[in-house]
């Protein structure tokens, strides 16, 4: 296997990262958004994906044309690093990912590390509302703080569920441990809140109440040109980045028959993404109020049992 | 050259257009709904992402006030039209079009422009700099003799629900917010994103839609139909969302009864079986059926907006089901109901963070233009 040099496999996985998240915002559009009502039923289907694929350059185009704005007394400084905070987290999220036998942050503590950035996003978002002074905006950044309360405490467990049976923090060595058995397979409940956490830090879906149309866009609202492209991209990154994360975690990394092992990486995390974006069709939006009550009553309790299962299997089988 | 039109072209082919529904112009801003979805594009949630303000109706006074405001929060490339009838929809987008192409920043006005940047001067970068000194915001507590900022005074403290001294902001609900009621502004002091108190104001507009004698029935269950994709949108079910608003347009366009009762009894199954759904919507804005007859409303709004929801998609289906509309009730009956679902709202809404309230409103979806038509025969 021939080594690549570092910064050559730094802008590989930076590069697979936008086009990753640029084939989530097509997934999106095509799955999740309403048809307009024209009768041709035939040519509706196609029609749809015709624009969910012209999607994504649009709307950039449109964004980089448009003004930028302020507003009255806000603080530039935090609203700027806020909106430019998505990417970047995602990126660092994205340098974790062992793709194939490589991967350019080989951390012994990996996992804590995802943790740490997916803690930085509660900074993020905070800032995006707080920045521009505006009260939906305000509102969609404490909004994000209160959700970000009910997944956060059980995403540490579910993490810990992969970390327990690889007896070690260190992404590679999670996918090494998975070989014959995916994590996902013993893990479903750690697997579905980990899931659920994703949509959660992406705010997005169902979890995307900070950003919610009651309040003009939330965290949004005040957004144009190219902060808003920034910001939605970000999300879309994010969201990308996380299911990346998973695969590792939970579907064997690059494992898999015929492709080679960094290809699978990356299509299992279009499945994993797609699999994400139908959450949007099952689920209603989950207020932040309601869903603090789901996330501490029922979803911590079900990750505490899946981490004691998890080390009772670790522990009869004599270590992993 | 090349390189700017076609820019100017594909940036004109996925605009945001904020929709203002000035009360009394619910077919106008139906056919506005209409006409953007089928140019393919989108409604813009905010000012700030809008390419187009359609103003739908002709506005009095104070929604003009509203308008101008947000058509100075517009960034261009941007384009200001306005359609009184359904008719003039299509040539209002087709001005809009013309104004995007062009990357101009544009508004067709009775009135003279006024605050904000003249149409065609368009710089890049910022409009308005912010001042760099210090950010206060309402959510802290300050001494009266620091500075205020961007000469937005400071907030002053009040006990919350959980009787903590909060910083209390006057914030105004309306007119103009997605899925929200025409003509509506809910005036409201929040401690952090939780109603204290509201209080309800009704902007008119200067020539409502004429009131369509014999298709009233029909109307009313298409109104129905939108009253129910928006209060579904805003708890985020859209596909139910979207599957109403078909119906509704099915609904004004002719009367394909059979399909439509199909359709409403699918889309009405699917939110009753929804479990989430009903877990997200209930024991809001709960209201007993005895208030409700001593403010002279009739039972069918009894309940929370879980139990609301379903009673419209049921007289949705009652409607279609019956072979001839029958008219249960007469206009003047409407006004009086409809001005009692205004003064009903700010009983409800206290106590509420802003979501919650939001659906709530939604699901009592108050008839502004109705309800102003009383007000106004009466002095």
């Amino acid at each position: 296997m021939a080594e690549l040099a570092v910064p050559l496999l730094v802008m590989l996985v930076a590069a697979g990262l936008v086009v990753l998240a640029t084939v989530t915002a097509v997934l999106d559009a095509a799955l999740n958004e309403p048809l307009p009502h024209t009768g041709g039923a035939g040519s509706s289907a196609s029609t749809r994906w015709a624009g969910a694929l012209r999607l994504p350059l649009v709307q950039t185009v449109r964004l980089l044309r448009r003004r930028r704005r302020t507003t009255i007394a806000a603080d530039s400084l935090l609203w700027r690093v806020g909106v430019a905070g998505l990417p970047v987290v995602a990126l660092l999220m994205a340098a974790l990912v062992p793709i194939g036998p490589r991967v350019v942050a080989d951390s012994t503590v990996g996992i804590v590390w995802f943790n740490a950035l997916d803690v930085a996003v509660w900074a993020v978002v905070w800032m995006a509302g707080w920045g521009p002074n505006s009260a939906f905006p305000l509102v969609g950044g404490y909004r994000f703080l209160a959700q970000a309360l009910a997944y956060e405490l059980p995403l540490m467990f579910a993490l810990t569920a992969p970390a327990v049976a690889a007896g070690s923090l260190r992404l590679t060595d999670v996918v090494a441990a998975q070989h014959g058995l995916w994590f996902v397979v013993w893990m479903p409940a750690a697997f579905a809140v980990f899931c659920l956490a994703v949509a959660g830090f992406s705010v997005w879906g169902p979890l995307g109440h900070p950003a919610g149309a009651d309040i003009a866009g939330g965290v949004l609202a005040e957004l144009s040109g190219v902060d808003r492209l920034l910001m939605l991209a970000g999300r879309y990154a994010l969201l990308t980045a996380g299911a990346a994360i998973g695969v590792t975690l939970f579907l064997g990394g690059g494992a898999g028959p015929v492709l080679p092992s960094w290809l699978w990486v990356p299509v299992k995390t279009v499945l994993l993404v797609a699999g994400l974006l139908l959450l949007r069709r099952v689920l209603p939006t989950l207020r932040a109020d309601r869903f603090v009550e789901v996330g501490w009553l029922i979803l911590l309790p079900v990750t505490l049992v899946q981490v004691l299962v998890v080390s009772v299997v670790v522990v009869g089988t004599g270590g992993s | 050259m090349g390189l700017t039109s076609w820019i100017n072209r594909t940036a004109t082919g996925g605009a945001r257009v904020l929709l203002v529904e000035v009360p009394g112009s619910a077919h106008t801003r139906i056919a506005a709904e209409q006409a953007v979805r089928a140019l393919g594009w989108r409604p813009a949630l905010s000012p700030a992402d809008a390419d187009v303000l359609l103003v739908c109706g002709q506005p009095g006074d104070a929604m003009r006030m509203a308008v101008e405001r947000l058509w100075a929060q517009l960034p261009g490339p941007a384009a200001q039209v306005g359609a009184a009838q359904p008719d003039q929809v299509a040539g209002a987008l087709h001005r809009a079009v013309t104004v995007l192409l062009r990357g101009d920043r544009s508004a067709e006005q009775d009135r003279p422009p006024r605050a904000y940047p003249e149409p065609g001067q368009h710089s890049g970068g910022h409009e308005m700099p912010a001042p760099e000194t210090g950010h206060d915001d309402d959510m802290g507590s300050h001494d009266m003799d620091m500075p205020m900022p961007g000469g937005i005074g400071l907030a002053e403290g009040d006990q919350d629900r959980d009787g903590l001294e909060m910083d209390v902001l006057s914030l105004s609900l309306g007119a103009v917010l997605p899925h929200w009621p025409a003509g509506l502004v809910l005036h409201c002091v929040v401690h952090g994103d939780v109603i204290a108190s509201a209080r309800p104001e009704m902007l008119s507009g200067a020539n409502p839609e004429a009131p369509m004698d014999g298709e009233d029935a029909r109307f009313r269950a298409a109104w129905d139909c939108d009253a129910v994709s928006r209060l579904l949108a805003l708890a985020g079910r859209t596909p139910e969302s979207a599957g109403l608003r078909r119906i509704r347009d099915d609904l004004l366009a002719g009367d394909p009864r059979g399909d439509s009762l199909n359709a409403v009894q699918r889309w009405s199954r699917h939110v009753r079986r929804s479990r989430l759904l009903r877990w997200s919507l209930r024991d809001l804005g709960r209201v007993s059926a005895r208030e409700l007859v001593e403010r002279g409303l009739s039972g069918e709004m009894a309940g929370d907006v879980h139990d609301r929801l379903l009673n419209r998609l049921d007289g949705i289906a009652d409607f279609l089901r019956s072979s001839d509309g029958p008219d249960a009730a007469g206009r003047g009956d409407d006004a009086t109901r409809a001005l009692a679902v205004v003064e009903l709202l700010p009983t409800l809404v206290v106590g509420l963070d802003l979501g919650a309230a939001r659906l709530v409103v939604a699901s009592l979806a108050p008839d502004v233009a109705a309800a102003q038509r009383l007000e106004s025969n009466h002095g």
